[in-house]
């Protein structure tokens, strides 16, 4: 079976989208709930740039790999020729 | 913005006496966690990229290897973060006129108790295990 390559970064999208939902979802309760002092501050700083850097990091990986690309999956199984 | 405690529904006169979080070791024990769940990865690549070399070049394997890694730290991150804010958002206030208990439970729920000092009667405490006891 052939598949588009490109449909596994849309995948990755859909999760992308989902993750920053949640990520909204925990500064909403630092900005709201936490105190407002310098800690929370350089948490929630810590937080942003970690993520960023993992964003960033996958962005230069993910440019990389040509996803205009069709894969084969499952050869075997879908291989009319074999016996099983 | 640099206010120091935020005190709900606070009565007149009410001062905060002290302001208690569980202990540190408590935060540790999960970072120690989490810090297993980074370091993971690394081992079971390593392990497969050895035993097969082309993995790091399939035309399938290597984008689905970005992709997967990539979520899961960004998971991974993020789940480190709610656990922070976990431990960080439950906490005891003790005031002149009550303790407050503020429990963040989860994604989606926060429970907050209070209870009049002048209420309390009869207080036990009790430790539990290697690790309390410590």
């Amino acid at each position: 079976m052939v598949i588009p390559l490109i449909i596994f970064l849309y995948i990755y999208w859909g999760f992308l989208f989902f993750w920053a939902i949640f990520v909204f979802i925990a500064l909403y309760h630092m900005f709201r709930y936490s105190y407002k002092n310098l800690i929370s501050f350089f948490i929630i700083l810590i937080f942003l740039g970690v993520s960023g850097f993992i964003l960033l990091f996958s962005y230069n990986h993910i440019n990389e790999i040509n996803w205009d690309k069709k894969v084969t999956v499952f050869s075997e199984v879908f291989d009319s020729s074999s016996p099983y | 913005m640099f206010s120091k405690i935020k005190l709900p529904n606070q009565l007149p006169g009410e001062k905060v006496v002290k302001n208690v979080r569980r202990d540190m070791f408590v935060l540790f024990r999960k970072v120690l966690f989490f810090l297993l769940l980074f370091v993971l990865p690394a081992g079971v690549l390593g392990m497969s990229f050895s035993f097969y070399p082309s993995l790091k070049t399939g035309e399938l394997s290597y984008p689905l290897i970005v992709l997967g890694l990539s979520a899961y730290y960004l998971f991974i991150w993020l789940f480190f973060f709610f656990t922070f804010i976990d431990y960080y958002l439950d906490v005891w206030i003790v005031t002149n006129r009550r303790i407050i208990d503020i429990e963040q439970e989860g994604f989606f729920a926060r429970r907050v108790s209070e209870h009049k000092l002048f209420r309390i009667q009869d207080v036990t405490s009790e430790v539990q295990g290697v690790f309390p006891t410590i």
